[in-house]
């Protein structure tokens, strides 16, 4: 939605864009173009979801028995990994399968890290939604704990001149990061599973790097500029009027897609194949923060009716500083605003919950 | 006013009848009721003509409901509800899910006429850009919907090739299906089986076939049974779930009711893409409760209440979609002197109807009249299928059912080409139900026409195909 946001900026884009049948608009042509960043936007998480992961098979393999689930054997075969990235120096890839139990039906599981240790503990069963269902916890066998030959740690000390500039800049951007806590758990439950790559780095201990296929080749500029140039050719190659603009769309989407995901905790090899190594994000924000998706979004929409109306048709009968002001500013100011207590009540609510678990039945209010 | 009240009456009583045949789309119904039309002509005057048309798709918003959680009779919409209403149908709770999904609808209706200072002042701008983009808004839902489907399978496999073919089993299903809909809706723009003032005989057998057909295979294969419905005198939500639902109904509603051929299939991905706040409260790792665990993975409440936000959000975009789109064509302003209308049936009324101003309110009064009446209809309904339902031998219903929609696609669709067409897109529509892809795929029949049709690239595909 950015990419083709930012693609109507561009004046062209938006005539040649226009239906033919307006002969008001000067270069309407009823061209799809904008598709183009739309495509292109995409496509950096279609080369790594759709692709980009089958290409990334684990030296490990853990896909648990559904009958009869061994957490003992899961947390072993973490540590074999850790074992094996200690002893050769070269680095292991472990990969989890999730626990499929019926069309709907799945069986969660948490793997638990500590610098010596993993735990793998098995939860209730879950639906697609990813709500458990109450009661259908194991009775027994739910946990498997292994002791680690080498300690492990989840953010690595190796980095190289990309990774210490984006550091750099997000201590200007946001002050110093927060002192390292305890690893996160991570926790399994439906459609795919998960890998972590193991390294064996100088201090001697494993850093484990989470989605090891995620965000590296994909989300590059140079792999942008790359693909955009069949785009270039064949628009030249056809003759089209404007012909580069074509490739100039395609570009758009691509790096407006790359630049967003930079904002969040995991970067990209932003210059892959030139510079290979995975940077890390600006953590402005996380990737899950629906507050962030939804006004980014609904500024994404504002701008593209904005520009369009403006290159093409001009009817908005208004002037930018009230269209913004009412459309934007005032239905923006008051979403943080609701959203922001809503989520002070859930967690309130949470913490009374956390004392009685929900059990999804709600209350009866509803006559 | 009589007029208005009895055609109201009228169409809410033969949507309901209509609307209880499981598995029929929304643009099945419009024929039936075009062909209610054509052949009583005569005696329905001008005046009882919309009413008559708007509470018929109004009980359907409702009526719909029933047959698609009790007998898993999935039409194209399903994808905005049938995913937790068919979950909770499982669970003793199709009460909840029925009832939840008619107050979804009715809340809807009310959004419908409180929007109206909306639709008078800021909408017809809206709709006056988006007109002269069509082609390429259409084109972004098509490049979205296709490219945001990701793969079901988890990728098991020794080779690259293994893991690739597992991960792609649905997306390969869904492109595939995409793909041969759209050929499809090709072929029959081009090579139309009805002359145009029929042409709501065109889309019958299509979307009997994308959609009814294949559920009845389907209910045919599995060993649905109804399990034991609870009784109660309350609805199993809170109040607060209306207004999360608010966002994505709203959302999807807007868009399915704007944009040519997006259903509430397709607007419902969208609008969960940009509307879900599930994240807002995360699952939470807590000291162990119980002996032999490490942690308590707390899971809040709010992903419990999606369920029931899904369901709420999805009625809400019933009405929006196929109330909302028919209520635009009555919002006459300057800047749209012949309204906004759009979707099925307001092109097919277009040449023997014309809207006045004044007509928005009456047809405000009817929605809420005709949604009042329905909602009644369903809280009737749900006990009588609830009763009913378990005393049925479901697979002698549906070859009931399909004797009866053969029968119409014969006599009313046009003859054994239309049973022909039927059987085609039948084969189409089968690819998602047995592959777990998107079912709104087969909407690419329209879509992609559309698209082609107003970026003024349809004739040369056309040739392309050799259909020209």
């Amino acid at each position: 939605m950015s990419g083709v946001a930012a693609a109507t900026c561009v004046p062209e884009i938006v005539r040649m864009s226009t239906a033919s049948r307006l002969d008001t608009v000067e270069g309407a042509a009823s061209s799809l173009i904008i598709l183009l960043p739309g495509i292109f936007g995409i496509l950096p998480d279609t080369m790594d979801f759709k692709l980009g992961q089958f290409f990334s098979p684990g030296d490990v393999i853990v896909d648990p028995d559904p009958i009869n689930t061994d957490p003992q054997k899961m947390a072993e075969s973490f540590a074999e990994a850790v074992r094996r990235t200690g002893e050769t120096g070269k680095p292991c890839k472990i990969q989890f399968y999730p626990i499929q139990l019926g069309g709907n039906l799945w069986r969660q599981y948490s793997l638990i890290f500590d610098e010596w240790e993993v735990k793998v503990q098995i939860n209730e069963i879950v639906k697609t939604s990813q709500t458990p269902i109450p009661g259908t916890a194991l009775k027994k066998n739910r946990l498997g704990v292994a002791k680690l030959p080498f300690p492990l740690k989840a953010r690595t000390n190796e980095i190289d001149w990309m990774n210490s500039s984006i550091r750099k800049l997000r201590h200007l951007l946001k002050g110093p990061d927060a002192p390292p806590g305890p690893v996160k758990p991570s926790t399994l439950d439906i459609l795919s599973g998960t890998q972590f790559e193991m390294k064996l780095e100088n201090d001697g201990k494993i850093f484990f790097n989470w989605l090891p296929w995620h965000r590296t080749w994909s989300h590059s500029y140079v792999l942008g500029i790359l693909l955009s140039i069949p785009v270039f050719l064949i628009a030249f190659l056809s003759g089209l009027y404007n012909w580069w603009i074509y490739g100039l769309a395609a570009i758009l989407g691509f790096t407006v897609h790359i630049t967003e995901d930079m904002t969040g905790h995991i970067g990209g090899s932003l210059l892959w194949p030139i510079h290979k190594t995975r940077s890390e994000g600006f953590e402005m924000f996380k990737a899950s923060d629906p507050r962030t998706n939804f006004s980014i979004n609904y500024t994404a929409i504002l701008l593209i009716l904005w520009n369009v109306d403006m290159y093409s048709i001009q009817i908005i009968p208004i002037p930018w500083w009230q269209y913004w002001t009412t459309f934007w500013l005032v239905p923006l100011g008051i979403y943080f605003w609701f959203v922001g207590k809503k989520k002070q009540e859930l967690r309130l609510q949470d913490k009374m919950e956390q004392q009685e678990e929900p059990d999804g039945t709600g209350d009866l209010v509803v006559d | 006013m009589s007029t208005v009240l009895i055609y109201t009456l009228i169409g809410t009583l033969a949507g309901t009848i209509l609307c209880m045949i499981p598995s029929l789309h929304i643009y099945n119904v419009m024929g039936f009721a075009l062909l209610l039309y054509f052949n009583f002509k005569d005696l329905i005057p001008f005046e009882g003509m919309a009413p008559l048309f708007m509470s018929m798709m109004v009980a359907f918003a409702f009526i719909n409901t029933i047959p698609m959680t009790f007998l898993a009779a999935a039409d194209e919409s399903a994808g905005a509800t049938i995913l937790p209403t068919l979950d909770m149908v499982m669970a003793g709770r199709g009460r909840d899910a029925a009832i939840l999904t008619g107050m979804g609808v009715f809340f809807g209706g009310v959004l419908l006429v409180i929007l109206s200072p909306f639709f008078y002042v800021v909408f017809p701008y809206v709709y006056k850009i988006i007109r002269t983009h069509l082609h390429w808004v259409i084109g972004l839902v098509i490049v979205f919907y296709v490219m945001s489907e990701w793969p079901k399978g988890a990728g098991r496999g020794d080779t690259t090739w293994k893991r690739f073919r597992d991960g792609w089993r649905n997306l390969g299903a869904g492109i595939l299906t995409f793909t041969l809909s759209a050929i499809a809706g090709i072929i029959l723009l081009t090579k139309p089986l009805a002359p145009a003032d029929r042409s709501f005989q065109n889309i019958m057998p299509i979307f009997l076939g994308f959609f009814a057909f294949p559920s009845i295979i389907q209910m045919y294969l599995s060993e649905f049974k109804l399990p034991i419905q609870h009784k109660s005198r309350f609805v199993n939500a809170g109040w607060s779930d209306f207004s999360a639902s608010l966002p994505a109904g709203l959302a999807g509603g807007l868009m399915a009711m704007t944009v040519p051929a997006v259903t509430i299939g397709i607007a419902a991905v969208f609008a969960s893409h940009f509307t879900n706040h599930r994240a807002i409260q995360t699952t939470s790792y807590q000291p162990p409760k119980v002996p032999g665990t490490a942690v308590h993975l707390h899971t809040p409440e709010i992903y419990w209440q999606q369920e029931r936000v899904f369901v709420i959000a999805g009625g809400i975009m019933k009405m929006m979609y196929y109330i909302g789109a028919f209520l635009l064509m009555f919002v006459l302003t300057d800047i749209t002197p012949s309204g906004m209308g759009r979707g099925g049936l307001n092109v097919l009324l277009k040449p023997i109807f014309t809207p006045e101003s004044g007509d928005y309110a009456i047809m405000c009064g009817v929605i809420l009249f005709s949604s009042s009446l329905s909602m009644l209809a369903l809280f009737g309904l749900t006990e009588v299928m609830i009763w009913l339902v378990p005393k049925l031998n479901v697979k002698i219903l549906y070859a009931f059912i399909t004797v009866l929609l053969f029968g119409i696609l014969f006599f009313m669709g046009g003859g054994w080409m239309a049973i022909a067409v039927s059987l085609v897109t039948t084969c189409i529509g089968s690819i998602p139900v047995f592959f777990t892809c998107r079912r709104s795929h087969c909407m690419a029949v329209l879509l992609v026409p559309i698209m082609l049709s107003s970026s003024g690239n349809m004739d040369a595909i056309a040739r392309f195909l050799g259909l020209l």
